[in-house]
């Protein structure tokens, strides 16, 4: 899975309880920058946040 | 993307037939009764809806300490509140308050579907579900506000929450200007439920 992620100071843990993806597992919520993603088709200054199951992240 | 997901004329006429086709079948089969879903309606009417949200903001702008509660820990502020039983129960949970400033503007999406914090907002609205909305959102925030009526400035950032896990997030709306002298009950007629969204601002005095 490509990462294009900004983990910034908003790296937030929650237990999220069994529920088709695994155990119980952390949800970290993840900001983006449009631009990282959608490049010029993006608008300037702001941010995507989203709250994302550790399954789905790769540490880089 | 309109075009694809365009909808046809007549989709309320033909949602309640169906809705109401489900509802016999589902009696006739003594899976619900004829009482169920009025029941489930009256509580969204009487229980869980906007009504709620509106009595967090206006208390939120009137008193400051209580305001850091609600974004410090936004379940436990809430739980303060005397809004009756199941507030922490279906869709509301996990919810998580984020404050419009003059600089900041927040705006609430689920991408993947419509995931919405009903018991301090009720239901979503049309607009909430569409797909449009929930694909552009994220990607062109201030377009989609714009189209909305409201204009941003290139200095506000904007910031876009998708309620892509177990979080439901709303928002803060900014208190209107003028609006000093009004009581918590009369703020509360300001906040709207869009503006809970990010949507639109608070309703200002002269609008009401």
């Amino acid at each position: 899975m490509v990462d294009k992620v900004y983990d910034g100071f908003y790296i937030y843990f929650c237990s999220t309880g069994p529920d088709g993806l695994g155990e119980a597992m952390p949800v970290h919520r993840v900001r983006f920058d449009p631009k990282d993603i959608w490049g010029n088709l993006s608008e300037p200054k702001s941010w995507v946040y989203a709250d994302i199951f550790e399954t789905y992240l790769e540490a880089i | 993307m309109s075009e694809r997901f365009a909808y046809t004329e007549d989709r309320e006429v033909y949602n309640t037939a169906r809705a109401k086709a489900l509802e016999s079948l589902l009696i006739e089969k003594g899976l619900i009764t004829s009482e169920t879903v009025d029941k489930v309606l009256k509580y969204f009417e009487t229980d869980m809806g906007p009504f709620n949200g509106a009595k967090l903001v206006a208390k939120a702008w009137v008193d400051s300490d209580f305001k850091a509660r609600l974004l410090a820990d936004t379940p436990a502020a809430i739980a303060e509140m005397s809004f009756p039983r199941g507030m922490a129960g279906a869709e509301g949970e996990n919810m998580e308050c984020v404050e419009n400033t003059p600089s900041v503007h927040n705006l609430i999406v689920c991408t993947l579907c419509s995931c919405y914090p009903w018991p301090i907002l009720g239901l979503p609205p049309y607009y909430y579900k569409d797909p449009s909305f929930r694909a552009r959102a994220v990607r062109e925030p201030r377009a989609v506000l714009k189209e909305f009526g409201l204009v941003l400035d290139d200095s506000v950032e904007v910031r876009v929450w998708d309620s892509s896990a177990q979080i439901r997030w709303f928002v803060l709306p900014e208190r209107p200007l003028g609006t000093e002298k009004m009581t918590e009950a009369e703020l509360a007629t300001l906040v709207t439920p869009e503006s809970m969204i990010g949507a639109t601002k608070a309703k200002t005095p002269v609008s009401v």
